[in-house]
């Protein structure tokens, strides 16, 4: 969807006109578009931040070559792919970036040495430590949207992300325990998650195919439904419980309307698949048709569809278990039960990508990168804002860079003097903080780097602890 | 650890295994001392003899060979019983070892920690080896971790598995009601739900030890701590114990090299190799001496009764091909040395045997310097002993070798024929060739043996056809001396039928047993008709 008119060179006055943001741009112009970015945009402190773990500083414990181990992996234009780069520190990586303006930038795993010099190492070349990722993507969700497929997005399909994002999230602090978790729009259709707790990044293979499969409910599909992974016993387990209870809000509140999957058509009848009972299909098929559904205004269609579904599944429980005196033959039972929350869960409960998480050496693409077929900035997202989110009005290299030339003309935003000119205090020209990146970056603080500041201090005492008890450090008093 | 000779201060044994802590780690001996129950983290470390090294190392070999033998005899039975035959296995092998008398609960610990790590060092060098060890260990171990009550659980975990705690009262009030959904959740049965309710005794440990758990969502995950069941404990302590000494025992194999320094290279390295080997019977050399009627003579008599199957198979195929080839030749020749056949005498028996197809002196030429030189007759002089089952086990041979185990070697249907031709009772055959198909081959020589002399159970496997035959001389003695006085009518020549007694001197006293009355000693000449097969 080229416009035409926004092919204008970058450099260029536009007239102090921001121009309408969030349209795919065509994918030469975002490369053209690169070196500027890094060049101004991308926040190459906080990523460096962030990635050293506190190793940067001078402190005692800190592991100077902890930077160095990490590996990097380089997309540049025309998909050439370069793996195992490594850098000394932050400045290093920033340079490297500006000179070679990569496409696509992969973060990897620490090794136990540094990846360039991994031929000198041979089987002792290993990973050591990495985040906990997680890769959810829209097109996994193909055959329960409506409103597109493949790589589209919309703030129809959105709330399936959303709410997986809300699940995921609440799983990860409540039955984990884990405190650094890291949200990322992925660019075109689906989110990363990165887990930078200590504990996290030290988790074996084994470890991390567990908390995926903790998540994994959804196991392909079986004639023409979902498998859930559902032992079928009297109760859910309370983790998935706690799940549903959240889906079953965002599907009444926006999936299912957004989606219209009780409207008539293929959609629905998968859905009605999922009912245990033809009889029951039979009947609620009628009541959809009957003159007091039809006639309702007041309520969207497939919200009032659902009501008279949920409503005649639960009458039919009700008479099955008073037929024989309270519990029920459970064969009967057991699938009314749970039809409800299996339509919900098939429809809505979160898909993980499960090769991404399993293993160590997993690449992944790095938060603050350009996707470079739609210009799209890969923001942070905050978890706890997760519905407001609007994947259409995600900031473009375009946008950022209109944005900051109309900031240099001084017109648009607010007060700018302190934009270009480096401060006193020796700070570098920061001109990202006029544009909306600015946001983006006080998400990245917020809900990762300020808290992961004070981790990295405590696990630097903490090791300084041990080195103690050790008796490696001789303190003569 | 430190292995000194006896009485003298010797030099430094070798290197400590580094456990997974340091000293300020390492559990005080009191703790250790609530329990004989053992995670076996930390080596000892203390100064011993080279004896009681050899002597711990050979007594928990046998408690746990015995062990697996009685279990692969009896699969049915309980825990309780199984426990009860461990207690009475440590009873008879480790008590007292180190001198004293009284056996008390310190020096079980003691023993118990050091014979654990003496047999670590023979059994960490092959993979083979390793795999046994383990499997033994682990079973001692669940055995014992399933039989102790809960608050020797208790204890053991504080002392040796602290990662999992036990969950508060107000805590478990708390949790409750989403345990019991997660086992429902997981299909638990409602016994298993009524037990555990009335058990009220759950575990935390963090998450990351139980990740199978984890990824089938067996547990309740609360901030990182996974929940379990004192039911459930159990095989994740095992797996716990399991993975330990797994490790230990590849990290030994790894730093081999650095166990033993130079000087250790002949004293503790060959002890330690040898040990894998060596037979744990007593030695049977008295045989020799309490039934020193072996003659040339009456060979094949005892070969019918007495022999192990190896040997009958072989003096079988001996007399009908008038031929044996080199392996078993060696395999049987040594075995007559051993049950106390003289040289003079071995050499007549070969001969006669040889004779119908090999003339004297090409016997001269061909065969004889060898079994001068099994005795120890000729060249270096050196006094072969007889080789024990698993050696024999090991042999291989092509076709028309003799040797080796007929338990492993023949078919199902030769070996039923051989054993029913020893007069082996049928259910016994049938033991004896489903064990051997299994691969139990000690056990089916076992099960030949019980069927073939009637007797009940062996205590002990079969280790060494020398064993085989000193057991059922005396077995036999027993009977003679015991149902001496009672005479039976004649009976005809010697059928290799019956329970038989051999003639001879050691038949002691007069007694006809169950046998047609005296024979005298008959010079069989070559050819005894039919009664060997």
């Amino acid at each position: 969807m080229a416009d035409v008119n926004k092919r204008q060179k970058i450099d260029q006055d536009s007239g102090g006109e921001v121009g309408p943001l969030g349209s795919a741009e065509p994918e030469i112009y975002v490369q053209e578009a690169m070196p500027s970015y890094y060049a101004k945009l991308f926040p190459h402190q906080h990523m460096a931040k962030w990635l050293a773990y506190g190793n940067d500083g001078k402190h005692a414990q800190a592991d100077s070559h902890f930077f160095n181990r990490r590996e990097f992996c380089f997309t540049l234009d025309g998909d050439i792919f370069v793996r195992y780069q490594a850098f000394k520190d932050g400045t290093a990586l920033q340079e490297a970036i500006q000179r070679r303006c990569p496409a696509k930038i992969d973060i990897g795993p620490v090794y136990t040495a540094n990846p360039q010099d991994r031929h000198k190492f041979g089987a002792s070349f290993q990973p050591t430590e990495r985040e906990l990722v997680f890769d959810i993507d829209l097109t996994d969700y193909d055959d329960v949207r409506t409103c597109g497929s493949g790589g589209h997005i919309c703030g129809k399909c959105w709330p399936l992300m959303a709410v997986a994002v809300k699940i995921i999230d609440a799983g990860l602090r409540n039955d984990f325990g884990f405190k650094h978790i890291l949200w990322v729009y992925s660019g075109r259709r689906g989110v990363h998650c990165w887990v930078c707790d200590p504990s996290a990044r030290q988790l074996t293979d084994e470890q991390r195919a567990a908390v995926a499969n903790w998540f994994a409910l959804y196991k392909g599909h079986e004639e023409g439904k979902a498998r859930i992974a559902f032992l079928g016993g009297g109760a859910m387990h309370p983790a998935v419980d706690r799940a549903v209870e959240v889906l079953h809000t965002a599907w009444v509140e926006t999936i299912l309307p957004a989606q219209r999957l009780l409207e008539d058509g293929p959609k629905c009848e998968a859905l009605l698949r999922y009912l245990p009972e033809q009889t029951l299909v039979e009947n609620i098929k009628k009541k959809w048709a009957s003159r007091s559904v039809i006639s309702r205004t007041d309520q969207d269609i497939n919200l009032v569809r659902w009501g008279v579904l949920e409503a005649e599944v639960n009458s039919r429980l009700t008479e099955e278990r008073s037929r024989s005196k309270g519990a029920g033959s459970y064969k009967v039972v057991g699938p009314l039960e749970r039809c409800i929350p299996e339509i919900i869960i098939a429809h809505a409960y979160p898909r993980l990508d499960m090769e991404v998480s399993k293993k160590m050496n997993h690449l992944l693409k790095a938060p603050f990168c350009v996707h470079p077929k739609t210009g799209k900035v890969c923001v942070p997202l905050d978890p706890t804002r997760v519905d407001e989110f609007d994947p259409d009005d995600v900031p473009t290299v375009g946008s950022l860079l209109r944005e900051l030339a109309a900031a240099k003309n001084g017109g648009g935003k607010g007060d700018s003097s302190a934009v270009v000119e480096a401060d006193g205090g020796g700070r570098k020209a920061e001109p990202w903080r006029e544009t909306k990146m600015a946001n983006a970056v006080q998400i990245f603080e917020r809900c990762l780097l300020d808290d992961l500041v004070i981790t990295n201090r405590d696990e630097l005492t903490e090791r300084t602890r041990v080195a103690v008890a050790i008796g490696q450090l001789n303190l003569d008093f | 650890m430190q292995v000194l000779t006896s009485g003298k201060v010797g030099p430094a044994g070798f290197t400590p295994l580094t456990g997974a802590g340091t000293a300020a780690n390492a559990p005080k001996d009191g703790d250790r001392m609530l329990t004989d129950l053992s995670m076996y983290t930390f080596p000892p470390s203390e100064n011993i003899t080279l004896e009681e090294f050899e002597r711990l190392a050979l007594a928990r070999l046998s408690v746990l060979k015995e062990m697996e033998a009685y279990k692969l005899r009896h699969p049915n039975k309980t825990e309780k019983e199984l426990m009860d035959k461990l207690k009475q296995l440590k009873l008879k092998h480790m008590r007292g070892l180190a001198g004293v008398s009284a056996f008390n609960h310190e020096e079980e610990v003691r023993n118990d920690l050091i014979s654990h790590y003496v047999l670590r060092l023979a059994y960490c060098r092959t993979a083979e080896l390793r795999k046994w060890f383990l499997a033994q260990e682990c079973d001692i171990f669940r055995l014992k971790f399933g039989t102790y009550n809960p608050a020797e659980h208790e204890a053991f975990l504080a002392a040796h598995a602290p990662q999992y705690r036990p969950v508060a009262e107000k805590e478990l009030l708390e949790v409750m009601d989403e345990i019991v959904k997660v086992m429902k959740s997981n299909l638990e049965t409602k016994e298993t739900l009524v037990r555990v309710l009335q058990d009220k005794r759950f575990y935390k440990v963090s998450w990351t030890r139980v990740p199978e758990l984890v990824a089938q969502r067996k547990v309740l995950l609360r901030g990182g701590w996974a929940y379990v069941s004192r039911d459930a404990l159990a095989p994740l302590v095992v797996a716990e114990f399991r993975a330990g000494v797994s490790k230990g025992l590849s990290d030994m194999a790894r730093r081999w090299r650095q166990m033993f320094p130079v000087e250790e290279e002949q004293r503790l390295q060959p002890l330690v190799a040898s040990l894998t080997s060596r037979s744990l019977i007593a030695d049977y050399s008295g045989v020799t001496t309490k039934y020193g009627d072996v003659s040339a003579a009456n060979l094949h008599h005892l070969a019918i009764r007495h022999f192990p199957l190896c040997m009958s198979h072989l003096m079988g195929t001996l007399h009908s091909e008038r031929h044996l080839r080199h392996g078993g030749r060696q395999q049987l020749g040594l075995f007559l040395k051993a049950i106390g056949l003289p040289m003079e005498e071995a050499l007549l028996f070969w001969r006669s045997e040889f004779a119908p197809r090999t003339p004297s002196d090409q016997f001269d030429k061909q065969y004889a310097y060898n079994i001068r030189h099994n005795y120890g007759r000729e060249g270096k002089r050196t006094d072969y002993t007889a080789h024990n089952c698993t050696t024999i086990v090991g042999f291989s041979g092509g076709v028309g070798d003799n040797h080796g185990c007929p338990y492993r070697r023949l078919d199902e249907t030769s070996l039923r024929a051989a054993l029913s031709r020893l007069h082996c009772d049928d259910r016994k055959v049938e033991e004896a060739v489903s064990k051997a198909r299994d691969g139990h081959y000690q056990l089916a020589c076992a099960a030949a043996f019980e069927g073939i002399h009637r007797v009940p159970e062996l205590d002990v496997g079969i280790s060494a056809p020398l064993q085989y035959y000193a057991e059922s001389r005396r077995i036999c003695t027993e009977r003679d001396s015991t149902s001496a006085g009672t005479t039976a009518a004649t009976g005809g020549a010697v059928e290799g039928t019956d329970v038989g007694d051999q003639p001879g001197s050691a038949a002691g006293a007069g007694g006809a047993g169950e046998q047609p009355g005296g024979r005298g000693v008959k010079r069989p000449a070559s050819g005894l008709p039919g009664s060997l097969r």
